[in-house]
């Protein structure tokens, strides 16, 4: 029993909620299980067969796969510290933040709790994966029971690292974060192609004891214990650091998002995450250049005012870009899945280039405030993700040419992303749901309008992610797909077109 | 049956016409946004629209807009028939009606200077005619800001001078006097009456009666029946 009766009504607050909400619990519950049974078994099954096969078990077992691991860990670890600014572990609802925000409370005692349910389904999600690899790897009688074992520990070990590198980031100062999640890439990325570099990092350890049939390195898990320990000393001093106004930020954005979302307007919740330039006040973003230089400039520059949403459009638009071209690198069985990965990656990435397009959108249902013309506004603004997209995923495009992608997947993957700007751009004139759409419509299975609302939402996405895996589908040949991409395009922007023209 | 009706009928009227509507009315499913009204106002002029809520303010600017077409009745601006598709009427016409859509990566002085490059002024031109409407609307001190630092006054201030950042011959504001302060009130008062004086034709919905009497020419109420 806590001591300290501002601990004790914070502690009871939390039971009284969970005594009300206990009905709302078991419906969460039932729906979870049914989605796990209907959708996540067999997606769970299909995901072991598919890494058992043949083409993948020769991956997984070959030398690289340790460094492929031990990079995206990496990554994932500098990612989650990415995320901590936008949504941290250590988050409670905004009720419950304003009162840990306000009171006299030390934060290590009153967000303990939060961080610790984070890190576990933080954990959980990892082991989850874990053993899907694993169990890919003992069906192909490629690892060991013991060996399973001590890499599941280990996922456990670097999942209670990556919670705390997320608190990090949610509880240092912004710029610390950036700079600690560049560094944590950069390590991670060079660790797994210099020799021993496996030896320099926690998940370069994870790495090592990658499930094998021979004999695990207990020294690296041992390792990797003693981390997480000298970790968890710091994890009071960082609850500590958090700061009150930042805390309350983050619950109310995520409550609105959680209303936008429940409301099904996706855009409203994307945007409560959108970060707002901070920095770069005093760059001129509007030069004296002719007309299509200066808006390619205006946008270079207002994309630099957050530059981490800069930096993570740019990487991702190379890892796509990579991702795109070597479908024509792996076997065909699985050119699915680098394809709608590939896809769906740069879609998203093209979300940081589309504030020109939203803008544009935005401004033409109003009374005229540029006297460019909705049309020549929307070209001007596709400069950048053009040029982006002609660099990044050409980067990464040309990565997949070096290691073994076909010269002409590099065009496919290039032209397929430019379509993807159009798309971007039918997305952004979309503007709000029609309200028909929420219309019950009883089947016999429940209520349908529910699945459109959910397809009016995401039909880019969708038509992007169908499109991603049509690159696969080989009666559509090269020739045929480098045709068909334009029409696709002239086909979506005549759609942003109409869509603009309702708008009004 | 709604009407209007002008509290100074005796303005000059062989000027060139700012804005006509005929028997203009908009309804929704049989319900009435606008009651049908008729009305006159010669170039130059300021006219304050006045009227309860849900008389039809808004919905008037916005079909002299262009943004809601009329159910019945016609309207012209300009002598054009109002149609926002007429680059003509487009470059005509400027206003703050509702929210407004701000850049929000850039500035508040590159905001000013985009929107007067985006009609055809040279960049140093832009720039100079940004500093002086940030100057007029007293945002010169947040000129290096983003749009979503400012207070609420400070929004209501800054839409204002996007909408007259570009060229127009005809303004319309709905309410400009939300959300600012007396000493912000008195300075939009000043900028619209300098507009009018160099030849504007002003049509602005208000509840503010120091406003209505220190920048209209004449006043249009607006009743519903």
């Amino acid at each position: 029993m806590a001591s300290d009766p501002t601990l004790r009504r914070l502690r009871q607050l939390r039971r009284d909620q969970r005594a009300q909400s206990k009905s709302d619990l078991r419906y969460t519950i039932y729906v979870a299980l049914m989605v796990l049974l209907i959708v996540g078994v067999p997606v769970i099954r299909m995901a072991i067969l598919g890494l058992a096969s043949p083409e993948i078990v020769a991956f997984v077992v070959s030398a690289a796969a340790p460094a492929v691991l031990s990079a995206v860990t990496g990554l994932l670890i500098a990612a989650l510290v990415v995320l901590g600014r936008i949504r941290g572990p250590a988050l409670v609802d905004p009720f419950r933040s304003a009162i840990v925000a306000s009171n006299h409370l030390p934060r290590s005692q009153t967000l303990l709790r939060p961080f610790l349910v984070s890190t576990t389904q933080l954990v959980g999600v990892l082991v989850a994966l874990a053993l899907v690899l694993s169990a890919a790897l003992a069906v192909a009688g490629a690892a060991s029971a013991l060996s399973v074992v001590v890499f599941v520990a280990a996922t456990v070990l670097v999942g209670i690292l990556a919670g705390i590198a997320w608190l990090g980031g949610q509880s240092l100062p912004p710029r610390s974060s950036q700079r600690i999640a560049a560094a944590l890439a950069a390590v991670s990325l060079t660790g797994a192609v210099i020799p021993g570099g496996l030896l320099l990092t926690p998940w370069g350890w994870v790495a090592l004891l990658y499930p094998s049939s021979g004999l695990a390195p207990w020294l690296a898990l041992a390792g990797l214990a003693i981390a997480v320990l000298a970790a968890s000393l710091v994890v009071p001093k960082l609850l500590d650091g958090i700061r009150g106004s930042e805390l309350n930020a983050q619950a109310q954005r995520w409550t609105s998002a959680a209303t936008f979302t429940a409301s099904a307007d996706l855009a409203g919740a994307f945007e409560q995450f959108r970060a707002l330039p901070t920095v770069g006040r005093q760059w001129r973003a509007v030069q004296v250049v002719p007309t299509p230089i200066l808006m390619l400039a205006r946008d270079v520059i207002g994309s630099l005012r957050t530059p981490e949403r800069t930096i993570l459009a740019a990487l991702s638009l190379t890892v796509a870009g990579f991702l795109l071209a070597s479908i024509s690198a792996v076997p065909a069985t699985v050119a699915w899945a680098p394809a709608l990965l590939g896809g769906v990656i740069a879609f998203l990435a093209l979300g940081v280039w589309s504030d020109g397009f939203r803008h544009a959108a935005d401004a033409a249902v109003a009374l005229p405030l540029y006297g460019f013309g909705v049309a020549k506004e929307i070209a001007l603004h596709a400069t950048l993700p053009v040029v982006g997209v002609l660099v990044f995923v050409g980067a990464g495009a040309l990565t997949a040419l070096a290691v073994g992608a076909s010269p002409v997947s590099v065009v496919v993957a290039l032209a397929f992303v430019l379509f993807i700007v159009t798309v971007r751009v039918m997305a952004a004139t979309k503007g709000q749901m029609p309200l028909e759409l929420l219309t019950p419509i009883p089947t016999p299975g429940g209520d349908f309008s529910g699945a459109l609302v959910m397809m009016w939402q995401a039909d880019a996405l969708l038509l992007t992610g169908v499109l991603s895996l049509a690159l696969t589908t080989s009666w559509l040949s090269t020739p045929v797909l480098l045709a068909v991409i334009p029409v696709a395009a002239v086909i979506v922007l005549a759609i942003a077109r109409h869509n603009l023209a309702n708008a009004r | 049956m709604g009407n209007s009706h002008d509290t100074d009928a005796a303005l000059e009227v062989e000027r060139p016409s700012g804005v006509r509507v005929d028997s203009l009315a908009v309804s929704i499913d049989g319900a009435a946004l606008l009651e049908p009204f008729s009305f006159d106002i010669p170039a130059g002029t300021a006219v304050a629209i006045t009227g309860a809520n849900g008389a039809g303010k808004t919905t008037l600017l916005r079909v002299l807009a262009g943004l809601v077409p009329p159910t019945a009745g016609s309207a012209h601006v300009g002598g054009l028939p109002v149609d926002e598709r007429n680059p003509a009427f487009r470059r005509m016409v400027a206003g703050h009606i509702g929210h407004t859509s701000f850049a929000r990566d850039l500035t508040l002085d590159e905001q000013l200077t985009m929107v007067g490059v985006s009609w055809g002024a040279e960049v140093p031109g832009a720039r100079e005619r940004a500093s002086a409407l940030l100057d007029d609307f007293g945002l010169t001190y947040l000129r290096t800001r983003f749009a979503h630092e400012l207070s609420s006054g400070q929004t209501q201030m800054f839409s204002l001078a996007l909408a007259i950042a570009r060229p127009f011959e005809v303004l319309l504001l709905d309410e400009p006097e939300q959300r600012l302060d007396k000493e912000r009130r008195s300075q939009v008062t000043g900028i619209l009456r300098g507009l009018v004086a160099q030849g504007t034709t002003l049509l602005f919905a208000s509840h503010n009666a120091k406003l209505i009497d220190a920048v209209s020419d004449r006043t249009v109420a607006l009743t519903r029946s």
